[in-house]
């Protein structure tokens, strides 16, 4: 696919042509100075900041709160339909590649069999435009795990900054049929352009401070699972909020009620967390993970075990944003780091 | 007065193949079944899906009552064109609160059917043993009733039932026709008896122990509580079953059913989509109780 050049004096005057075509988002400050995804009026608001925006890309696609049915409930008038999501084309700039990647994670879970058909609308209307990262944040570890760095996937456009200017790919057919709209009078680039890119993103990652060893990574959780003392050291200080999993981008659990009154209500949903006390917790009192070292556990199994089983791929992408948001200090890169160190036969 | 739900714009990807929108259905049956514990029948109000609605024994539905939520229950019926859907009901939280405040002419809100089922199909030629506890016997039901629908495909039924008292045992009216007709065996016990109890006392699987089924060309199908579970499967164990042969429906929290909100999981596997039908060597390692 082609590449463009676009000096980076130009970027806000491109963003606006993107604007042009669809709603914008983009990571803006709020008053408290915390990054947030919201609809962009003007691009020189956009904060590039290193590393990833404190919220996840993820509320866009599966928004925190969501209502999926409105309906009438007294026998005589009851009725039941469906809420449609907004189906307006957007675009989504300053994703950093691990997030792209965490949406393609989340696909997997609400695509596969019976798609999700709130979730597909809005992942059909948006695009993803990323910018690869110069310099890593302090919490960063994806150069380890996945290949966002290298080949960002999950992105439809990718911006590469390359001292003055960026490199612009489009990475899939919306993503190039975005800049046929946008990029013209854009240089093009060349062969010279995609090795400074891969040169820069090897410096980024060759900066991050945090690593996690992928060799027998799975399997070295799965023996881990018995190990009850293990889990409790690394769980002490959890106080089961959540954070943790409500800003993971690839965390997607969400409960469904019902808000009713005079006769009519609607069904919604929104996040839900698989560390507080009646996620999944049965009316029975039955609960197979009572303990909150058992609900760790489970997030983190889930991470790099269940869901390489279901899925085939690990649910972390090395965001780092669990490890920045927790109130007990929780680093899911030590923790990692101190699973049995034994060597993994071939035979296990 | 205007329709509630008239506001909706008419969206063609979520309008089609929607599995979070019910089915509307009438109850045409309310039973008392028990202490806490009601039976259902209910009928689709679109006639379509009453002519096409299908399932296999140890599916479940997600049942709502608009207003207070939905939950998962394993459906106690057999499919067929016009029939209506049965399930039973304990009085446990909001969901099933509000279910048993129903009465017939009532609307409720039905999604599904979801999960995988028992392997009927598979095992055609087999004999049955079927052991059940206090309300896992509702799914059971559908089973029962399968197999004695299809009654030649299928070689002996031997089915083992308990629960805490004679008064928590659901299906009296069942279990009267079951001990009465030859098709089946029908093995009853409680965990405590009391003056009104002629059959077995003791626990199921300490009677399945004794009763010592033989596992030639057999398969076994268990529902109840966990724990009971649990102690069904070593007790197959201890005498000589092999694990693929013994067949567990699990229970968990659920809200969507097929495979999105992520609370039901056990380990890798989710009850919803991976189950709740489980071989015991499927569950062996797995954290399920």
């Amino acid at each position: 696919m082609k590449t463009y050049l676009l000096p980076k004096d130009q970027l806000n005057d491109w963003l606006l042509r993107v604007k042009a075509q669809r709603t914008l988002f983009a990571p803006l400050a709020d008053a408290a100075g915390v990054l947030d995804w919201r609809e962009v009026s003007d691009p020189a608001q956009i904060v590039l900041a290193p590393g990833v925006p404190e919220l996840p890309l993820k509320k866009l696609f599966f928004p925190p709160s969501e209502v999926m049915l409105r309906f009438g409930y007294r026998s005589e008038q009851a009725a039941v339909a469906a809420v449609a999501p907004p189906a307006e084309p957007f675009a989504v700039f300053g994703v950093r590649p691990c997030d792209a990647l965490a949406t393609q994670v989340a696909d997997l879970v609400f695509l596969a069999g019976l798609p999700d058909p709130y979730y597909q609308a809005r992942r059909e209307a948006g695009l993803i435009i990323s910018v690869n990262c110069a310099e890593p944040a302090p919490e960063c570890f994806c150069a380890s795990l996945n290949n966002a760095l290298t080949e960002a996937p999950g992105s439809d456009v990718l911006l590469t900054p390359l001292g003055e200017q960026f490199l612009l790919e489009a990475l899939t057919d919306q993503g190039e049929a975005l800049l046929a709209e946008t990029a013209a009078g854009l240089a093009e680039g060349g062969e010279a352009d995609l090795a400074a890119k891969a040169e820069a993103v090897a410096q980024t990652a060759a900066q991050q401070m945090r690593r996690v060893d992928l060799e027998g990574l799975t399997e070295r959780v799965r023996r881990s699972y018995g190990d009850e003392a293990f889990w409790k050291s690394h769980t002490e200080a959890c106080i089961g909020c959540g954070v943790c999993t409500f800003l993971c981008p690839t965390c997607t659990c969400f409960d469904v009620r019902d808000d009713a009154v005079s006769g009519r209500g609607q069904r919604f949903r929104c996040w839900d967390t698989c560390q507080f006390a009646d996620f999944s917790k049965e009316a029975s009192g039955h609960d197979a993970r009572a303990q909150q070292w058992q609900k760790q556990r489970n997030r983190v199994c889930h991470k790099f075990w269940y869901s390489v089983d279901r899925c085939g791929v690990l649910s972390c992408v090395g965001c780092g944003r669990c490890l920045r948001g927790c109130a007990g200090h929780s680093d899911i890169v030590e923790m990692l780091a101190d699973l049995n160190k034994e060597p993994v036969t071939a035979d296990e | 007065m205007s329709s509630p739900v008239a506001d909706n714009r008419a969206h063609p990807c979520a309008l089609q193949n929607n599995a979070y929108l019910p089915h509307l259905a009438t109850l045409t049956l309310v039973r008392e079944e028990g202490p806490n514990l009601m039976t259902f029948e209910a009928e689709f109000q679109d006639p379509e899906t009453a002519r096409s609605f299908t399932y296999m024994p140890g599916q479940f539905l997600e049942i709502g009552v608009l207003g207070a939520g939905e939950a998962p229950f394993g459906l106690a019926s057999v499919a067929g064109p016009g029939r209506p859907i049965r399930f039973s009901v304990q009085k446990m939280g909001l969901v099933t609160t509000a279910l048993h405040g129903l009465s017939e002419g009532a609307t409720i809100a039905v999604r599904g059917p979801f999960g995988n089922g028992f392997p009927v199909l598979e095992h055609k030629g087999k004999n049955l043993v079927i052991v059940g506890g206090g309300i896992g016997l509702p799914p059971l039901r559908s089973v029962i009733d399968y197999l004695r629908e299809h009654r030649a495909d299928y070689a002996d039924i031997t089915i083992i039932y308990g629960a805490r008292s004679p008064q928590l045992l659901c299906y009296k009216d069942c279990l009267t026709e079951w001990d009465a007709c030859c098709d089946l065996d029908l093995k009853l016990t409680v965990d405590k008896a009391d003056e009104t109890w002629q059959g077995n006392e003791g626990f199921v699987p300490a009677y399945l122990e004794q009763l010592n089924p033989s596992p030639e060309n057999a398969v076994a199908y268990t529902v109840g509580p966990p724990i009971m579970i649990k102690f069904v499967l070593q007790s197959f164990d201890k005498i000589g079953w092999p694990r693929a042969q013994v067949f567990a429906s699990l229970e968990a929290k659920m809200k969507c059913g097929f495979g999105k909100c992520g609370r039901c999981n056990v380990g890798p596997k989710l009850v919803c989509m991976d189950g709740p039908v489980f071989s015991a060597e499927e569950l062996q390692g797995l954290p399920w109780i």
